[in-house]
């Protein structure tokens, strides 16, 4: 049973209302022209389904439950392939389940919106809210060697920004597209004020659509002439390298005159927004570093931003997974701690207000290019 | 995928193929696309005229000995053969219809 | 069209328009080469060419996109059934075709299958069942035959060992989704004949929103069995079209 409360006829673009994350990004996705979904349902992204199930038929467009994950999104790339707008939602363990067809679409080169609610692991593990599926997104998912867009909301205004710009991005690159929230973002309520957007349909010539008065044509992903798929590959880096260099987002908080950076995404950032009120209250002149895109990740100006503090710690709901692109990113020119709790726990401002302390402590008479702090 | 010339490499003492080449003015009732045969063997039981055999002088572009319409007077133009031919590399002609009235 | 027409002559039998002109990579005397003829015959004599979204699987016939001339997308391994139901729904216009070997449809692609079958999906299946996986150099399948010997079951397929051969289109047809069922062979020319109009029909079904329509063709491996074409022809009549039985096994649309 679906527990929205808030009929979607009172969903007024710039009307303000209290929603459900999982709900406000369905909502949000069919607002952006979604033209069909498919999912499966799994803790804690259900809501996100149910949604769909009640309001795509509504707006006459196809809901299908699939018989599981992999289902799911095979329906999804069949329906891209023929230049529908396409969503799928799921939750780490189905996920994992999709990796086999992201690669297919990556080297296909078909548009998919995928949403991931992340929960804990390893394995079954839990329900709680996690980030522990960075690496899952980041570093290429499937098989084979390829890049997908990855964006962060942290809130569910955010987040339904992010829907319509997922689309945008997914067709503008045809590629898939993650969205990478939480259990907290997918289940909390907050006040949202409705900004939705349709982003314009591209005309398209690889779609398919029948033969008809047209040559024949076929998305496949599979090129046996190694000579063949290395020039695809090619195309698909250069691709990547184009997303890379015009996509990056990033937003900073309280940055100015900043000694302390804080890097954090989704949950994670809203816990360090509160820390770092807390520490200028107790005079630690600390400031947010919100990567919005976790790939392409923000890295030049994250190394321009720690260049000019005296070190980074970074927050997470998991073992530390981003904290490996900050250290790549910083070079090891500055210290880079980290405070992360794993299996559902969230990591609570005074812990991190804790770790700011540390960092403070541990950097007080940095002059210059320090050595890592380990956690 | 494999792109086939439409030449077929005669062997030592090979005789000219009954019908590979460009359609003879009188008719044929088979044309056999000779570079495109693999040699399978199908189109010889399909037969029950025993009017094809494979061409064992010859190995056409794909490295197979392709079928031959050894007796061109037996075929009927039942097309049995180009039915279970996997390349549709018969094509199957029939005697033009008299025309109405004629006698036969 | 291949031939010029000869002084006249009629033309009894050529290449049908949606099969491209290209030499196949399949080994000689493979069925594979038949069942993409019969859907290119069936599927231009329904004028539906222009329509068809098909969707390739993976295994000998990955290319099947290259010898059928209509809009493809490439599966992963026994997902088109699923792609094929995307494709379906949002397109209502369109006809969609799906093309499967034993691998892909019986072992990896079961459950996509079943549930496309059970949902009633508006598609047609074909279900090409060589008992053998060719393109992966002659393993076990889901429908290899008892006795029957592979490169994953040396000594032949024992049942205590690996279980019987699954019966795939009859499992399927007890769904009541399922408007139309058969099974064919390529075992001779009027095998082929019969198995072209089970083609037909299941075309027919979906262009008529019967419900979903799968064609199981039986067909050879001569590679993989270790025996010539003609052999394999010969095996596929008096010993496989005994455990698979061609014929029609459901067909709901003559039962409203």
């Amino acid at each position: 049973m679906t527990t929205a409360t808030i009929p979607p006829t009172s969903l007024h673009h710039g009307h303000r209302v209290l929603m459900k994350g999982n709900e406000a990004m369905a909502e949000a996705a069919i607002r952006a022209g979604c033209d069909a979904y498919f999912g499966y349902p799994i803790t804690p992204q259900a809501e996100l389904l149910e949604w769909m199930a009640r309001r795509m038929p509504e707006e006459g467009r196809p809901f299908v439950q699939a018989e599981s994950e992999l289902g799911a999104i095979n329906m999804a790339l069949g329906a891209a392939s023929t230049g529908a707008r396409v969503l799928v939602s799921s939750s780490s363990p189905g996920i994992s389940l999709m990796a086999e067809a992201m690669s297919y679409m990556a080297g296909s080169e078909i548009p998919v919106v995928l949403v991931n609610v992340m929960r804990a692991g390893p394995g079954l593990g839990g329900i709680g809210p996690s980030q522990a599926d960075y690496f899952q997104a980041t570093k290429g998912h499937g098989h084979g060697g390829y890049k997908v867009p990855v964006l962060a909301p942290s809130s569910i205004g955010e987040a339904m920004a992010l829907m319509a710009d997922a689309f945008e991005l997914a067709e503008k690159y045809r590629t898939p597209v993650f969205i990478l929230a939480d259990g907290t973002l997918g289940q909390a309520m907050e006040p949202v004020e409705l900004q939705f957007r349709t982003p314009p349909r591209l005309a398209s010539e690889w779609v398919l659509t029948g033969a008809d008065g047209r040559p024949p044509r076929v998305v496949k992903s599979m090129h046996l002439e190694p000579e063949d798929l290395e020039a695809h590959n090619l195309h698909l880096e250069a691709k990547f390298a184009e997303i890379a260099a015009r996509e990056v987002r990033w937003a900073g908080e309280q940055l100015e005159g900043a000694e302390l950076v804080i890097v954090a995404y989704g949950t994670a950032a809203r816990v360090a927004r509160t820390a770092i009120a807390r520490a200028r209250a107790e005079g630690l002149p600390a400031g947010l570093f919100r990567p919005i895109t976790l790939w392409p990740f923000p890295s030049a100006a994250l190394a321009e931003v720690a260049a000019r503090a005296r070190g980074v710690l970074v927050v997470e709901l998991s073992a530390g997974q981003m904290v490996e692109d900050v250290r790549l990113a910083i070079e090891g020119r500055r210290p880079v701690a980290f405070e992360g709790r794993s299996g559902g726990m969230i990591p609570t401002p005074g812990e991190v207000v804790d770790a700011l302390r540390r960092l403070s402590a541990a950097t007080a008479d940095a002059t210059g290019p320090a050595t890592e702090a380990r956690p | 995928m494999i792109a086939v010339a439409p030449d077929s490499l005669a062997l030592p003492g090979a005789e000219s193929p009954v019908s590979a080449g460009p359609a003879p003015k009188t008719w044929s009732p088979l044309h056999i696309a000779t570079d495109r045969c693999k040699g399978c063997e199908l189109c010889l039981g399909a037969c029950a005229k025993g009017a094809l055999a494979l061409d064992e002088t010859r190995v056409n572009i794909l490295g197979y000995h392709p079928v031959r319409l050894v007796d061109p007077t037996a075929c009927t133009s039942c097309a049995l053969c180009a039915r279970v031919c996997p390349d549709c590399v018969l094509t199957v002609y029939a005697a033009p219809r008299p025309p109405r009235g004629a006698s036969r | 069209m291949t031939t010029e027409t000869q002084a006249g002559a009629r033309v009894i039998f050529e290449r049908p328009a949606l099969l491209t002109d290209l030499s196949t990579h399949y080994c000689p005397g493979c069925g594979h080469g038949v069942v993409h003829r019969l859907i290119a015959e069936v599927l231009g004599d329904l004028g539906l060419g222009p329509r068809t979204i098909a969707v390739a699987p993976v295994g000998c016939a990955v290319f099947a996109y290259d010898y059928i001339g209509v809009d493809f997308v490439e599966a992963p391994h026994g997902r088109a059934p699923a792609v094929a139901t995307g494709i379906r729904r949002v397109r209502p216009d369109a006809f969609v075709l799906t093309y499967q070997g034993d691998g892909d449809l019986a072992a990896i692609g079961t459950a996509e299958i079943i549930h496309a079958a059970g949902r009633g999906e508006l598609l047609t299946a074909v279900f090409v069942n060589n008992g053998i996986y060719g393109m992966t150099g002659g393993q076990m399948a889901p429908t290899t035959l008892l006795g029957q010997r592979s490169t994953s079951s040396p000594g032949g397929r024992e049942a205590a060992f690996h279980g019987y051969p699954i019966p795939m289109t009859e499992m399927l047809a007890i769904m009541p989704g399922v408007a139309y069922a058969a099974r064919g062979s390529v075992a001779d020319a009027p095998a082929i004949g019969r198995t072209k109009q089970y083609l037909r029909r299941a075309c027919e079904v979906q262009l008529e929103g019967r419900g979903f329509a799968i064609v199981e063709v039986i067909s050879n491996c001569p590679v993989g069995w270790g025996m010539t074409p003609t052999e394999s022809m010969e095996r596929l009549r008096d010993v496989v079209a005994k455990e698979y039985r061609p014929g029609v096994i459901v067909d709901r649309t003559k039962e409203a």
